[in-house]
């Protein structure tokens, strides 16, 4: 420790900081910070918590026998999506075990919620799965219109379910290129993003924003369509299956891919059902349960199609199930688009909102699974209590099931085909 | 002293020295050929600012790379850590002198080019492995051991591949090959299934995708050259472009007729023009094979570690062994 | 089954084919992105016909913006300056207490004098009144204050950023400004610029010059503490070099006589204003 200048008497934070830890750390009675270890002493010891286990099932990921040692994917790795945390267990090169740590993008979407008004409640959870705003928008706002005990105009239903189509061609069609790139292929995350750009170009010309659209309102959506976005999107359904069959060309029948995902991370239909995953992961494991089929929300109920689903549940099957959905939602749109009818898109709503005591639910089928938002209302402005169930977190569940036994290469691989994002994840 | 010697000193010298420059330039070559193509088959425009139609970006990275800031890890084994890349670079460097660029520009026309060739080329697994080992990283670790096993093993049928070539040429030097591809045709014609296995195997070797193993950027974030930055992370990245452009360059030589050109070659162009015709036919065969090598890295993902080995083992070498029996067959049957 | 390596051929078929494709990246600043009607984007105030601001400060979107990023300002119905905005948070931010509060080793103030300087904050309010309380008289409320203090006590700051209703960042901005010190300065601050332009036209000379008349070096206090000298190249006025600034106003051109003679007046008036004070 250098000694203080007697004049100024400003610390170095850094070494404060320094100072305060080992002294809370003294207190806590945990070993104090060695400046050096001895050279290579303990190399497959790096990553386990320098403190007791607090679970039956941390002692079992940190316990490791001869020939184990821990490799952390994540937070800070090139393949992660976005910051998550795998402590993964390996010997040699095979996964023997896998832990994930969850939290590192933790926002408290849902205290935020707690404390805001039901409008402004629809803008908080945009930047949750970001990759499906509109479906995150979706969701609290069926829930408040049915605490408030409205509904939206029959066209401002129809958009909700155009934009939140959009969004998942969107964004499934982006997960065809992470699972590519996380196998090492370049190229289709970039036609993939071709394809997404123009959604969310049409999607900011009808909202106003990027990404982050905030075009839901209790009661209605923000906007009417408008020519902008109708001439943009006749021009991208004129050459959208285009752009999907140029990526399925590069991976669909690809030789290499084929062999890195056929068989790879087979989730079974029980399996999934005992974990509560939803979704398209679902669907790949052979169950049929779409959210907007079983409990139709919108105007599901007047659209025609089915519920698609492969039989293999395995990286795969989740793959096909994807563009098989893609396909459906672009027919989706088409009969949207068909069946529009004219009138006001949003309904006679105050300001500040203060529904009546009581409580909502509501679910819709977002493109990671089920989504849904459990709202309680004890008469004021804000919500009681704001409960989001976001798929991706569910998904994760699966993680530790599917990866034992695999390979380190296959870690990436497996979680890129469940698609989870971890905005969504951590909240 | 003898002045014959003394003579063969000083060409040595200075072609050991052209080639050491020659480097330089080629891994910059390569590497903005790489950047550009991808660019290109991605829909993207690619490196297009720096110089006309961003020519020289791939020699302001290097630049950039020069003038970073090198660091070691707290706990790396520091006197390896620092050996490493220069293994890496040297066995690169080195086996750049048998490299028949033209008739008469050929660093070292050894009898034994081709051995000596396999030889050098492998010592850069040892460069691999030490790096992994010394960074004190576990992706280090493993992707050291990753280069390691897959190098080894895609020696082998690397160098069987070639045998069969070998034994109808009769030679083990490169010149000589040539020379004998001048009287039969190319050795494509006679060896199409030694291609093939060559092909495969020299991209594993040199860590190209499909097979690139030893970086694969989703899983070991950059295998045993994480730790590495600055110029030591630079002559790495200088090795494994420089080594492409070398694979490129043997697969020439050794199945594409090195510098003949695709027609008989013109008798009355001897002296320098005969070099510089034998020079142009040369580069433009090499940089054919190192732009599919790029536009492979475009298309393709990476194959499974355990896959690679499988296909090594199970496919390639028993291929080889096929091929070379069938050549020594052939040989001894039709006393080609 | 299809052929072994069909796949890939497919694939390969097609990163050639767009090898040759046109490009679809946007070349930025060559290429505009086209931005939507309804862009929501926009950082700038929409104008009605007439060319009078549509916004008439009601403080709605300050009011419902959920991550409270708006901080406005602006004059009422009856030319009343208001304001809205997280300026309170911003200052606790800055306070010791807030480090204290957040369990943080407290830093201690390099100057724990400004936090206690007494301020006549009634006179402060008086005078930012006498300038009608507009932010353009800003910069006349420091003159007077420095006139009155010799320097911008962080009180009287405050209390001008309070009393106008100028943004707290701003008002402490401002203050940066050539001539305004934030410190007490010894008396009255002779400073000679040393610009390209001043040193140029004899700024060396002035100074010697004036080294000479108060008998002192750049950087200085007189034994009296009446003046100090400093030399600095933020005099700002290239049209009248060599320049010297006494307190905040300048003088210029001048040779070394007539900066003599300067401060000679200068001291001269302060002289009698002490006199009559004693008196």
């Amino acid at each position: 420790m250098t000694k203080l200048d007697p004049e100024t008497r400003i610390p170095d934070p850094i070494e404060l900081d320094a100072i305060e830890e080992a002294r809370l750390r003294a207190a806590a009675g945990l070993a104090p910070i060695r400046s050096s270890t001895p050279e290579y002493a303990g190399f497959d010891q790096v990553g386990i918590p320098d403190r007791p286990p607090q679970t039956e099932r941390e002692r079992e990921v940190y316990s490791l026998e001869e020939g184990e040692m821990l490799i952390n994917m994540g937070p800070q790795h090139p393949s992660t999506h976005g910051v998550m945390r795998l402590v993964v267990k390996v010997r040699g090169e095979i996964v023997v075990d896998i832990d994930p740590v969850l939290g590192y993008l933790h926002r408290g979407i849902e205290k935020l919620c707690e404390n805001a008004t039901y409008t402004t409640v629809l803008t908080y959870v945009d930047p949750m799965d970001y990759l499906a705003t509109m479906h995150n928008e979706h969701a609290p706002a069926i829930a408040f219109e049915k605490l408030y005990g409205i509904r939206p105009p029959k066209r401002a239903e129809y958009i909700r379910a155009l934009v939140v189509e959009l969004e998942r061609v969107s964004s499934h069609g982006l997960m065809m290129g992470f699972l590519a790139l996380d196998m090492g292929g370049l190229t289709p995350i970039l036609y993939a993003f071709i394809n997404r750009d123009e959604i969310v170009d049409m999607q900011s010309a009808i909202s106003g924003q990027r990404m982050l659209f905030n075009f839901f309102r209790v009661g209605g959506v923000n906007f009417d369509t408008n020519d902008e976005f109708l001439s943009r999107l006749g021009t991208w359904r004129g050459h959208v299956l285009k752009n999907i069959e140029m990526n399925e060309r590069m991976i669909t029948d690809n030789e290499i891919f084929r062999a890195r995902t056929i068989n790879m991370g087979t989730l079974s239909g029980a399996d999934a059902i005992s974990l509560g995953v939803t979704g398209p992961n679902l669907r790949a494991s052979g169950v049929p349960f779409d959210v907007r089929k079983a409990h139709p929300y919108s105007i599901y109920h007047e659209l025609e199609f089915d519920v698609i689903t492969q039989q293999s549940g395995d990286s795969y099957a989740r793959y096909l199930q994807r563009i098989a959905e893609i396909k459906q939602s672009i027919h989706l749109i088409d009969q949207i688009m068909d069946k529009m009818p004219h009138g006001p898109v949003q309904a006679q709503v105050p300001g500040i909102i203060r529904p009546k005591p009581g409580r909502a639910y509501a679910a819709i089928e977002s493109p990671r699974g089920l989504y849904s938002v459990y709202s309680i209302s004890d008469g004021g402005p804000n919500p009681y209590r704001f409960r989001m169930r976001d798929p991706s977190f569910i998904s994760l569940q699966a993680m530790p099931k599917l990866m034992p036994g695999r390979l380190v290469a296959d870690t990436m691989a497996i979680m890129a085909s469940l698609d989870p994002v971890m905005g969504g994840v951590d909240k | 002293m003898d002045f014959e010697l003394l003579l063969g000193l000083g060409r040595f010298v200075l072609a050991t020295t052209l080639l050491l420059l020659l480097t330089v330039p080629t891994a910059f070559v390569v590497i903005q050929m790489e950047m550009k193509i991808i660019a290109q088959m991605n829909l993207r425009f690619g490196p297009n600012r720096i110089g006309p139609k961003g020519i020289f970006q791939s020699t302001i990275h290097g630049f950039k790379v020069l003038a970073k800031e090198d660091t070691v890890p707290d706990q790396a084994d520091r006197s390896t850590f620092t050996l490493a890349p220069w293994m890496v670079f040297m066995a690169a460097a080195m086996s750049m002198l048998v490299i028949p660029f033209a008739p008469g520009a050929i660093a070292a026309d050894f009898n034994i080019g081709i051995v000596y060739f396999f030889a050098v080329l492998g010592l850069s697994v040892v460069g691999l492995l030490v790096a992994g080992w010394a960074s004190y990283n576990k992706y280090s670790l493993l992707g050291g051991l990753r280069s390691a096993a897959q190098m080894v093993s895609y020696e082998i049928p690397l160098t069987l591949s070639i045998v069969g070539a070998v034994v109808l040429a009769g030679t083990l030097s490169f010149s000589e090959l040539i020379a004998w591809q001048l009287d039969h045709g190319w050795l494509l014609m006679w060896q199409p299934i030694g291609l093939g296995i060559f092909y495969v195997s020299s991209l594993a070797e040199v860590n190209r995708t499909p097979f690139d193993m030893v970086e694969a950027d989703s899983e070991l974030v950059a295998g045993p050259f994480t730790e590495y930055s600055g110029m030591r992370f630079g002559f790495f990245f200088f090795a494994e472009y420089v080594a492409l452009f070398i694979m490129s360059a043997i697969l020439v030589s050794l199945f594409f007729g090195g510098w003949l050109a695709p027609w008989p070659f013109p008798a009355q162009l001897g002296g320098f023009a005969g070099t510089l015709y034998g020079i142009f036919w040369f580069f433009l065969k090499t940089y054919i094979f190192v732009f599919i090598a790029v536009w492979l890295r475009a298309t393709l993902p990476r194959v499974r570690v355990d896959q690679l080995m499988g296909m090594a083992w199970k496919v390639l070498l028993p291929l080889a062994l096929v091929n070379l029996f069938i050549t020594a067959i052939a040989v001894v049957v039709f006393d080609l | 089954m299809s052929i072994p390596g069909s796949g890939i051929a497919k694939g390969m078929a097609t990163t050639f084919r767009n090898f040759f494709a046109p490009k679809v990246t946007r070349q930025y600043p060559e290429q505009r992105p086209e931005i939507p009607d309804r862009w929501r984007g926009r950082l700038d105030l929409i104008y009605d016909p007439f060319g009078e601001h549509k916004c008439e400060v009601c403080f709605q979107c300050a009011q419902v913006c959920p991550v409270e990023a708006i901080d406005m300002s602006g004059f009422d119905s009856e030319g009343n300056r208001i304001r809205y905005g997280m300026q309170e948070i911003y200052d606790e931010r800055r306070d010791p207490n807030a480090y204290r509060r957040a369990g943080l080793a407290a830093r201690p103030m390099r100057n724990p004098a400004r936090w206690d300087e007494a301020v006549d904050t009634p006179w402060v309010d008086a005078t930012i009144d006498g300038y009608g309380g507009r932010p353009e008289a800003l910069v006349a409320v420091f003159g007077a204050v420095q006139d009155r203090y010799g320097y911008l006590p962080e009180r009287a700051l405050r209390r001008i950023s309070d009393r106008t209703t100028i943004h707290w960042a701003q008002v402490f901005g401002a203050a940066g400004l050539g001539g305004f010190r934030l410190l007490p300065a010894g008396g009255h601050v002779v400073t000679v610029c040393v610009c390209a332009s001043c040193r140029f036209a004899g700024g060396p000379a002035l100074l010697a010059a004036l080294e000479d008349e108060l008998g002192i070096l750049a950087g200085e206090e007189t034994a009296d503490g009446a003046f100090s000298l400093a030399v600095g190249t933020d005099v700002g006025a290239g049209s009248i070099s060599p320049a010297i600034r006494i307190d905040t106003l300048v003088y210029g051109p001048l040779d070394a006589d007539k900066a003599r003679h300067v401060v000679h007046e200068r001291r001269r008036a302060a002289d009698q204003a002490t006199a009559g004070a004693t008196a």
